[in-house]
């Protein structure tokens, strides 16, 4: 099928679509296919909750030994991508500030190593007990220790959500 | 039904991310739904068969920012107007204004739910956006309220300035 072809179907397959009862809208967020979605997804909720809980450890391992800054920031990232979606909104701050710490870096960037302990054991902590702590009052705490950590290292804050 | 005749794309490199992403979409019986961990293997998925929904990440190999202007622009790109859905953690102004710059069709908030999911896709399918080309900028229009309907003068500075390329648009 060319791209001429590809794009003609589409966009016949989109009016098709849009123009049935209640539109595109209508379909995919109908309530029972909704339902069944939520399902699917918390099907996979043993398996999310198993990764997270290993990559906490890693970080955990990794900013206990003050090495692997590359991992840490990367399995942070994991981290704040799934959290959330698995009831651990906590969790997915606090990794959101550790991966924001991570960002833009310069070259031979020498990592602020109590600023990764606390934010590590906040982790760890959020992970353990999901409603211990809201998470805005988490964002607040992690937003302003990076304040302070990233502004003795010259640079500047993250500025959106973390 | 119609909707499970969507061939769709998934871009990311986080396996339980693409499996998540899979749970939702079985739940509209797609038809396709083809899963690739980094940009390079979407671009070439792209190439040898133009989805009707492409699902990427930003933080990939690769990542959805290279992908989507790859796709928007690059020369043996097969289809521009692909309607590109980024997937995102990263969801302050500046970002989301940069995808939106590059061409995304709509932007999805990590982490997701089914329902920030799928009204994302219902909206690219409900709502289809001229596609513009023209003014520095290839995707779908970025005013989300035109009315295309609308022939009369054209008032902001920003018309002004690039409303002769903006007006250059196909559908979508």
């Amino acid at each position: 099928m060319s791209a001429g072809e590809a794009s003609q179907r589409r966009q016949a397959l989109f009016r098709r679509i849009a123009g049935s009862r209640g539109g595109a809208a209508g379909t995919l967020l109908d309530p029972a296919v909704l339902a069944v979605a939520e399902v699917k997804l918390e099907a996979l909720k043993p398996l999310a909750v198993a990764e997270l809980q290993a990559g906490i450890g890693r970080i955990r391992a990794l900013v206990g030994g003050s090495e692997g800054v590359d991992e840490i920031f990367a399995t942070a990232h994991d981290v704040r991508g799934m959290a959330g979606a698995y009831g651990f909104a906590g969790s997915g701050v606090v990794a959101g500030a550790i991966r924001a710490y991570g960002e833009n870096r310069p070259e031979g960037f020498a990592a602020d190593w109590d600023l990764l302990r606390l934010l590590a054991q906040m982790l760890a902590r959020t992970f353990e007990h999901p409603q211990a702590a809201p998470a805005e009052a988490l964002a607040s705490l992690c937003r302003e220790a990076l304040v302070k950590v990233m502004a003795r290292e010259g640079r500047e804050p993250p500025d959106g959500p973390l | 039904m119609a909707i499970n005749q969507l061939d769709v794309l998934v871009a990311d490199d986080h396996k339980l991310t693409r499996e998540m992403i899979g749970q939702v979409l079985s739940a509209l019986d797609c038809r396709r739904v083809r899963y690739v961990a980094d940009g390079a293997d979407a671009f070439t998925e792209i190439v040898s068969a133009p989805p009707d929904l492409a699902l990427i990440d930003y933080h990939m190999p690769l990542d959805g920012l290279a992908l989507l202007q790859k796709v928007r622009r690059a020369a043996n790109s097969p289809d521009q107007a692909l309607p590109i859905i980024v997937m995102t953690s990263m969801t302050d102004l500046k970002r989301v204004m940069a995808f939106r710059d590059a061409g995304a069709t709509e932007v999805v908030a990590k982490p997701f739910t089914a329902a920030s999911m799928l009204s994302r896709m219902a909206a690219v399918i409900d709502n289809p956006r001229p596609f513009v080309r023209g003014g520095g900028f290839v995707g779908p229009c970025r005013r989300r309220r035109a009315d295309r309907e609308y022939a009369g003068p054209l008032r902001r500075a920003a018309d002004r300035d690039a409303g002769a390329a903006d007006r250059d648009v196909v559908d979508l």
